[in-house]
């Protein structure tokens, strides 16, 4: 079940490229690589879920292909060009709704695009049709003190979705909420995917919502990826994906895979890899 | 009886009580020869109707001398809290000195404030704007200072000009600091305008605003008039610290949690 995804990704020229990029924070060379010669390729489309022990490097990879930060050495590109110039293409969601909490939620999703200078007949018009699609027109005038969890993130998810970008970062965006709303955020996620077909990097500690959203799953341990596995489950996927046996034999697969890298990397072995 | 209107009874009846003390304490505690000390109640209202046009005038001065201060001081900090956010080394640079300003003693620099800009309204203004002027300078360096980190990356993904990131990012997350160091500003202010006429009021015909009065009816042992215009001293207080208050909640009520009716 678990094959190399090379083959097929070949085809068409990547979103998102990284060679041997290396990060250590701090200028010291001998201090620590958060990442150690990473080195992946990324097509359009893809959904990918980064996953691994916590400090494994996952949203340091994030922040290097979003530009917020630069590598210590090695070359990222996103759509072909260096990944610091042009985060025009790039949206990022944050582990925390980020909503300016002056402004009302009509006013957070026209953000972007007010920073951007478009006029505001049509940013009013493109950041209402986003609320719309995220569910929370009704609430566009409330300010964000006034929302729940659920609802402040699918404000940040409709503002991130306003620019159109092609890449969609997302950082745990859904870390904070209760399961169930997880799960429903998770489905409407995928419905908003299948309009407009972003590549999506998602960094998460669930194994069951990697493999519930993602085209492919790269297990990060000790700045390296561990593992890179297809996730071979059919879209649309829907609450009833969650019940089906492919499902669960995948989520208890891949952690087991995560449970062994996470093991070998804390004892400061080498790392085996599947599929290099 | 509500809790709403207990908190608002209240107040009033402990004022009344402290009246039937204050009236007890002179007519039955005080020997006769130092009753002086304390003026009946009724004898400091008295001093208000006979004093009204003497007291109007002064709170008009000192109110007058205690807003163009103040104001003065709002405008600078907001200058010079920008510029102190923008680099540590200006911060190095001016902090100690700012932080020595505000630690000597305002009665002390009144003297010699006076000596340079000369007495009258003026040196009430210049001691009203130094004493006014480090809380909220403090206040609002910390507040640009301290803006969301998150926030900030949103804006760096959003290509923000430092220019728009400042007006819409860093300015509206330092107000609540900036309302908080407007809020101790506003209690400084009237206290800073009094002791400056106390020094610079006897200025252009001996009409002050009340520290002059102050000085002068304590010269003068008018005790009835002396309570009078602590007063009034106070109310002018109230005003100006009400004043700032309201605007700020006006200000952040939408969106600040601090604004927020509490349950309890």
């Amino acid at each position: 079940m678990l094959l190399p995804l090379r083959a097929r990704m070949s085809l068409s020229p990547p979103i998102v490229e990284l060679d041997s990029v290396t990060k250590r924070f701090g200028d010291d060379s001998r201090s620590p690589a958060i990442l150690d010669g990473l080195t992946f390729r990324a097509a359009p489309g893809e959904f990918i879920s980064l996953i691994g022990a916590s400090g494994c490097g996952k949203s340091t990879v994030l922040r290097l292909i979003a530009g917020l930060t630069a590598p210590t050495s090695g070359r990222i590109l996103v759509e072909n060009a260096p990944a610091c110039t042009t985060p025009a293409n790039r949206a990022f969601l944050f582990q925390d709704a980020t909503l300016l909490p002056w402004l009302t939620v009509r006013a957070n999703a026209e953000l972007l695009l007010k920073l951007r200078g478009v006029p505001s007949t049509a940013r009013r018009e493109r950041a209402l049709r986003l609320l719309e699609l995220a569910r929370i027109a009704h609430l566009a005038d409330r300010h964000p003190r006034q929302l729940s969890g659920g609802e402040k993130m699918r404000v940040s998810l409709a503002r991130a979705l306003t620019l159109e970008p092609s890449l969609l970062l997302l950082d745990e965006p859904f870390a904070a909420l209760d399961e169930l709303t997880r799960e429903h955020l998770n489905e409407e996620l995928l419905a908003l995917r299948e309009r407009s077909r972003w590549t999506a990097f998602f960094v998460t500690h669930s194994v069951a919502e990697a493999v519930f959203l993602s085209t492919r799953i790269l297990i990060l341990s000790a700045g390296r990826i561990a593992h890179d596995l297809p996730v071979d489950l059919p879209y649309p996927r829907t609450a009833t994906t969650r019940e089906q046996p492919a499902f669960h034999a995948l989520v208890s697969q891949i952690s087991r895979l995560l449970r062994t890298a996470a093991g070998s990397s804390r004892g400061h072995e080498a790392v085996p890899s599947s599929t290099r | 009886m509500n809790r709403r209107a207990l908190t608002f009874a209240l107040p009033i009846l402990t004022g009344l009580l402290l009246i039937a003390v204050w009236y007890v304490v002179r007519l039955w505690i005080l020997p006769e020869h130092q009753r002086f000390l304390l003026p009946a109640p009724d004898a400091v209202a008295r001093a208000f109707v006979d004093k009204a046009p003497q007291l109007a005038a002064a709170t008009a001065s000192t109110g007058l001398g205690a807003f163009l201060g103040f104001s003065a001081a709002v405008l600078g900090s907001a200058v010079l809290g920008l510029t102190l956010s923008l680099s540590p080394l200006v911060r190095a640079g001016l902090y100690p000195w700012l932080m020595a300003l505000q630690l000597t003693p305002i009665i002390v620099l009144a003297p010699i404030l006076i000596l340079w800009v000369g007495p009258g309204l003026k040196s009430v203004v210049v001691i009203t704007f130094l004493i006014s002027f480090f809380p909220l300078v403090v206040n609002t360096t910390q507040g640009l200072l301290s803006t969301d980190r998150n926030l900030v990356d949103l804006f760096r993904m959003g290509r923000a000009s430092p220019a728009q990131q400042l007006l819409h990012l860093r300015i509206p997350s330092a107000l609540p600091y900036f309302f908080t160091g407007l809020r101790i500003a506003a209690a400084l202010a009237p206290i800073g305008a009094i002791a400056g006429d106390m020094f610079a009021g006897n200025s252009g015909g001996g009409q002050g605003g009340l520290g002059f009065l102050a000085v002068i009816y304590s010269a003068q042992f008018q005790l009835p008039a002396l309570y009078a215009t602590a007063i009034i001293s106070c109310l002018l207080g109230f005003a100006f610290a009400g004043t700032v208050i309201w605007i700020s909640w006006l200000s952040l009520r939408r969106w600040h949690d601090a604004y927020q009716p509490k349950d309890n």
